[in-house]
């Protein structure tokens, strides 16, 4: 009786596991997914969510029409990334770096737009400013008690498809935590002269770096010491280096020598 | 000195310099942030 009873169970259970799969493949939804996406990257307008809410007025800023073909060609994505050390050794140097990536079209194109457009995934209009601007980097790193190369504002030029880097090299010669701002700025100039030129802040980025030490000891002179520690811990084992040494060619040259003569060292 | 207090000293010694090579010889560690640029209005 308990078997069958047994056997009852387990056929209801699958029956419930195969009518809760079925149900689930007929209503198929579930829970809705939202695909990991770039925060701030541009949607094309043929690949628009259906959840984005219509905008009532449209990008005042568009100025430049293209065909829908070509308009997904100027949908980009540009990271700015810096990159930079968390600790520093006492009087060594080292490299802070700005960096503004092309994606992965291969694609740097300045942009007009209108703001929000990832949050409303309203569709953006992306005229090539390279046609009508010559644009700059700017950068700006400080960092008050670390030594600083270049200091003050650097410059590079902007070119389609170019991933632009800008380096830093610091030192810190004094223990203790530094706190550095890098400013970052693109500057258009405009190619007709009657128009006039603008800067625009892309980033304010704050962060800490630790100048440390050992036992007192710069970096330098660190690596100094460990070589001659290492120097003299192989200069005290010399003595007994040699002797086993000759020990063993001793045993070579008499392989008929006594026993003793093979054995452990004396202490001295 | 005996041989066992200059195998002592000897190991002393090797292990400051692994530890002080160590610490003087790593790459320093790096951070990275990335962010989008912000859209920009000329």
């Amino acid at each position: 009786m308990s078997g069958r009873a047994w056997l009852r169970g387990l056929r209801g259970v699958f029956w419930g596991l195969l009518f809760a799969a079925l149900a689930k493949g007929c209503g198929g939804a579930g829970l809705p997914t939202t695909p990991a996406t770039f925060p701030y990257e541009a949607t094309p307008r043929a690949q628009a969510s259906p959840t984005v809410r219509p905008t009532p007025h449209p990008p005042a800023t568009v100025t430049t029409p293209r065909p829908p073909s070509v308009l997904g060609s100027f949908y980009e994505r540009r990271l700015l990334s810096v990159e930079w050390p968390r600790q520093l050794r006492e009087g060594d140097s080292d490299w802070v770096r700005l960096r503004l990536e092309v994606d992965q079209r291969g694609v740097i194109t300045p942009t007009v737009t209108v703001g929000d457009h990832d949050i409303t995934g309203q569709p953006v209009y992306i005229p090539d400013l390279y046609e009508t601007h010559n644009i700059y980097l700017q950068a700006r790193l400080a960092a008050v008690g670390l030594h600083l190369d270049p200091s003050g504002e650097v410059q590079e030029a902007l070119a389609p498809g170019q991933t632009v880097d800008i380096y830093w090299t610091l030192r810190g010669d004094e223990p203790g935590t530094y706190q550095a701002v890098l400013t970052a700025r693109l500057h258009l100039v405009p190619k007709d002269p009657a128009q006039e030129e603008r800067q625009l802040l892309l980033t304010h980025q704050l962060f800490q770096m630790q100048v440390v030490n050992f036992l007192g000891l710069s970096g330098f002179w660190v690596r100094l010491g460990g070589f001659f520690s290492a120097l003299i811990g192989m200069l005290l084992q010399l003595p007994d280096l040699l002797a086993l040494w000759e020990r063993l060619k001793g045993r070579d040259d008499t392989p008929s020598a006594a026993p003793a003569d093979t054995g452990p060292a004396q202490p001295t | 000195m005996t041989r066992r207090w200059r195998l002592l000293l000897s190991l002393a010694f090797l292990l400051l310099a692994a530890i002080m090579l160590y610490w003087g010889l790593r790459p320093p560690a790096h951070e990275v942030v990335t962010q989008p640029l912000p859209v920009v209005v000329p």
